[in-house]
């Protein structure tokens, strides 16, 4: 359920509607008089399924998402909608997002940057840079992922509680670290962050309570990640950029590795590694120039990352 | 129109006023403890255990994730309580007890005060039925899971080694020790052969290494899910649980009977059938210093309707009369006062009910106990007015013949949150809704919790929401 944080008598709650027996939808119930108990249905579509996840826009009313997954012919398929009128009506916003990953049990808008959005799937973490219309999977490694969360005050690092654990970011998704120590069951299915300070997160288990964690102090550390053996880039963030984007590779052992920046014609325009690096995690950031401080033009870009006969490539879009 | 699955309640809270509950005692210390003995386990080393736990083709002890090296380490926060499966105690150190809880891994906690406080000292990689401690040696503690396994602890629930019973799917559902020899086990079973199952008595003969299960019912499909010894006659075995006949969609009740210490058994529970009483036996219990009085009590469902039902026989299982007046709900478990032949508690699906005529009248016990699904009891053979309740909320001790009950579950940490919620105007303030129905808050960060309201009838607390601007309005969506 969620609850319309610009005017609190607003609640969204969402499930799945008996109209008539054999009459089931999907549905979304709000209420704009919360005290009254009246509520308004709307089916988002007539079959089985469950709403796990709504979330309103913290700054635009107007926009609500709803999470969960519905079944067709057998199947189980993404359940993912988006309102811009308030919960009137409801469009289709699951597009990236694979039906073998449903459901969404969560939705997360971004605080700051309000075209971001993540959902918690059974299938991982996906991020919609465009406010729901298109997602990408994040390929982080654990999975279901039941709660997110993030944490606004001082630095946006993002929260996931999983079926192994609880996951941070402090890249916006792009690179997750466990922190379980201290939880005696992993499953992880709720989980937030103390208002206003930031300082504290919680996370409830499925089967040893609630537990909480002071963040205060706690530096990011990289022994968590899970070994890999061949060099990996991520999906760079974000992702269209417009001014600054994030690349980040991680090495299983020193190498000699060059990062590149080549435009649609397979032109070089920048380079931004070339050298010995060190094994672990390591992130550069772009601006969009080329060597001599010169903006280059909306287009798509491709960073290439290149270790002896290793290669990988991933696609930006620079949008000025 | 019903908008089922989604039922809005919406609440109100006049805080003092509404509390059901009062607050825990104590919390800080007890989650420390409980927080320092984790890191002791935690200190064992994680490769030797996973090495050990393949040998031996189960799982054991605490699981790799939990001991990310430089990780920054969560605080249990509770609230305490908890869906409990299984209680279990030596009777020479009555106040030595061990319990499971209904996670998988299954969190294994145990007392050495009598309840006052808990510790968790292990889990283990399944979903626990039953526990049985040593009658001689407290720290020597059996498991029995809904798996192939039964698992041995040997350092008091410090760590477990898992022994693989059968390899044709037969699963252990009640553990007893035997009373007149320490390493024989009892366990009431299922027995597959072909495509039947058949009601079956598992018996181990060393300590619980090795298993072997003995057929009691004809060829069907049936189960034992409730074992019973009087210790004061220990080659008398009962065993309950269902049975169907091939091709019968009609649950009978089964119940069988040795007097030779398992060599010979016979079918006990015909009468009880003929009465009408279709189900299973979930719960057993025998005294022969009476008489031989036998309580057995189930459940009957189908797709059409539900029942229950109380028996009682006095001449060791021939002839049954239906009883259990006064209880309306389901019963799991017997205990039977040790020298006071009348007296006899039931566990049942609504609270623990007490007997003092023999099983006749029964009438539920008194003031101090929440939460539904009483599965367990024990009683303290010492101190028989101390019972000790484990349901859906945690474990509950009465120290005068469940005339009042106390809450006592002062470090089990094993609620299954399903909802949690934080005030942006009281960044103090948290909710949590368990799945047992009850939704807690806490005004100090998690330290001392709330019991606010429970919600029969309904699947648990699925989404909460507080109001922004008033942190006393809450919303909480509940299943059914």
């Amino acid at each position: 359920m969620a609850i319309d944080h610009n005017d609190p008598s607003t609640v969204y709650g969402g499930g799945l509607h008996f109209q008539h027996p054999g009459q089931l939808s999907v549905a979304v119930a709000k209420t704009s008089d919360a005290q009254s108990g009246n509520w308004t249905i709307t089916p988002l579509i007539a079959c089985s399924g469950y709403i796990y996840a709504l979330s309103v826009h913290p700054s635009n009313s107007a926009i609500v998402y709803a999470g969960g997954y519905y079944t067709e012919a057998g199947h189980r398929r993404v359940a993912c909608f988006r309102s811009t009128d308030y919960g009137l009506n409801w469009e289709d916003a699951s597009s990236g997002i694979d039906d073998s990953h449903s459901p969404v049990y969560d939705l997360l808008i971004h605080p700051v940057t309000s075209n971001i959005v993540y959902a918690a799937t059974a299938g991982g973490i996906y991020r919609s840079t465009d406010g729901g219309w298109t997602w990408s999977n994040t390929d982080c490694e654990f999975s279901p992922v039941y709660a997110l969360a993030i944490e606004t005050s001082p630095s946006l690092t993002l929260f996931a509680g999983a079926e192994t654990g609880v996951y941070r970011s402090s890249d916006g998704g792009v690179v997750w670290s466990g922190m379980n120590q201290g939880l005696a069951i992993s499953q992880v299915t709720s989980i937030a962050v103390q208002p206003a300070s930031g300082e504290r997160v919680y996370a409830g288990t499925r089967g040893a309570g609630l537990y909480g964690l002071n963040l205060i102090g706690i530096e990011e550390s990289r022994s968590f990640i899970i070994p890999e053996d061949s060099p990996r880039l991520y999906q760079t963030f974000p992702n269209p950029f417009s001014t600054l984007c994030t690349i980040r590779y991680s090495l299983p052992a020193p190498a000699e590795v060059r990062l590149s920046i080549y435009d649609n014609d397979g032109r070089l325009v920048r380079r931004l590694v070339q050298g010995m690096v060190n094994t672990g995690i390591h992130s550069i950031h772009w601006d969009g120039r080329d060597p001599h401080g010169r903006s280059l033009a909306s287009s798509v870009y491709f960073c290439e990352l290149r270790s002896g006969d290793f290669s990988v490539v991933k696609k930006m879009l620079l949008v000025r | 129109m019903r908008y089922a699955v989604l039922v809005l309640i919406l609440v109100f809270f006049s805080f003092p006023i509404v509390l059901a509950a009062k607050p825990f005692h104590d919390h800080s210390s007890c989650s420390s403890q409980l927080l320092s003995r984790f890191h002791a386990l935690s200190g064992t080393s994680y490769l030797e255990d996973t090495v050990a736990s393949m040998q031996q083709g189960s799982t054991s002890l605490l699981q790799g994730q939990f001991l990310t090296e430089s990780s920054p380490t969560w605080e249990s926060l509770g609230p305490y309580g908890g869906e409990i499966t299984s209680m279990a105690m030596s009777p020479d150190e009555p106040n030595i007890i061990y319990t499971a809880v209904y996670t998988n891994p299954c969190l294994i906690y145990r007392t050495s005060n009598g309840g006052a406080g808990w510790d968790l000292v292990s889990s283990i990689n399944a979903y626990v039925n039953c526990l049985a401690v040593n009658p001689h040696l407290p720290n020597v503690v059996y498991a029995s899971t809904w798996s192939e396994y039964v698992y041995r602890s040997t350092d008091g629930g410090g760590t477990w080694t898992g022994f693989q019973t059968n390899h044709t799917g037969n699963y252990v559902y009640a553990l007893l020790e035997d009373p007149a020899d320490p390493d024989v086990l009892w366990g009431a079973a299922d027995m597959h052969v072909g495509s039947y199952a058949h009601v079956a008595a598992a018996q181990s003969t060393d300590g619980g290494s090795t298993w072997t299960f003995y057929p009691l019912s004809p060829p069907g499909w049936g189960a034992a899910y409730s074992i019973a010894i009087p210790p004061e006659n220990p080659l008398t075995i009962y065993v309950g649980g269902y049975y169907y006949e091939p091709g019968d969609l009609r649950p009978h009740v089964a119940i069988y009977k040795s007097t030779d210490g398992g060599v010979h058994w016979q079918d006990v529970g015909s009468d009880i059938d003929s009465l009408r009483a279709e189900g299973h036996v979930f719960a057993l219990a025998v005294r022969t210093t009476d008489r031989e009085s036998v309580y057995a009590g189930g459940y009957y469902w189908d797709e059409h309707a539900e029942d229950f039902y109380l028996f009682k026989s006095t001449d060791g299982g021939e002839h049954w009369t239906p009883t259990g007046s006064g209880i309306s709900s389901p019963i799991y478990s017997f205990v039977l006062h040790p020298s006071v032949f009348s007296t006899a508690y039931a566990a049942t699906g609504e609270t623990v009910f007490k007997s003092v005529d023999g099983g006749i009248t029964w009438t539920p016990s008194g003031p101090g106990m929440f939460g539904q699904h009483a599965r367990c009891l024990l009683l303290n053979p010492v101190n028989p007015s101390t019972v000790y309740a484990g349901n859906q909320a945690g474990v509950f001790k009465t120290v005068d013949g469940a005339r009042h009950w106390s809450f006592s579950s002062t470090g089990i940490a094993a609620t299954r949150v399903c909802a949690l919620a934080t005030a942006s105007s009281s960044p103090h303030t948290l909710y949590v809704g368990v799945e047992d129905d009850a939704l807690y808050r806490s005004t100090d960060d998690g330290m001392n919790w709330n019991r606010l309201h429970e919600f029969s009838g309904c699947h648990g607390v699925e989404a909460l929401a507080i109001d922004p601007q008033d942190v006393d309005k809450i919303y909480l969506f509940t299943g059914g």
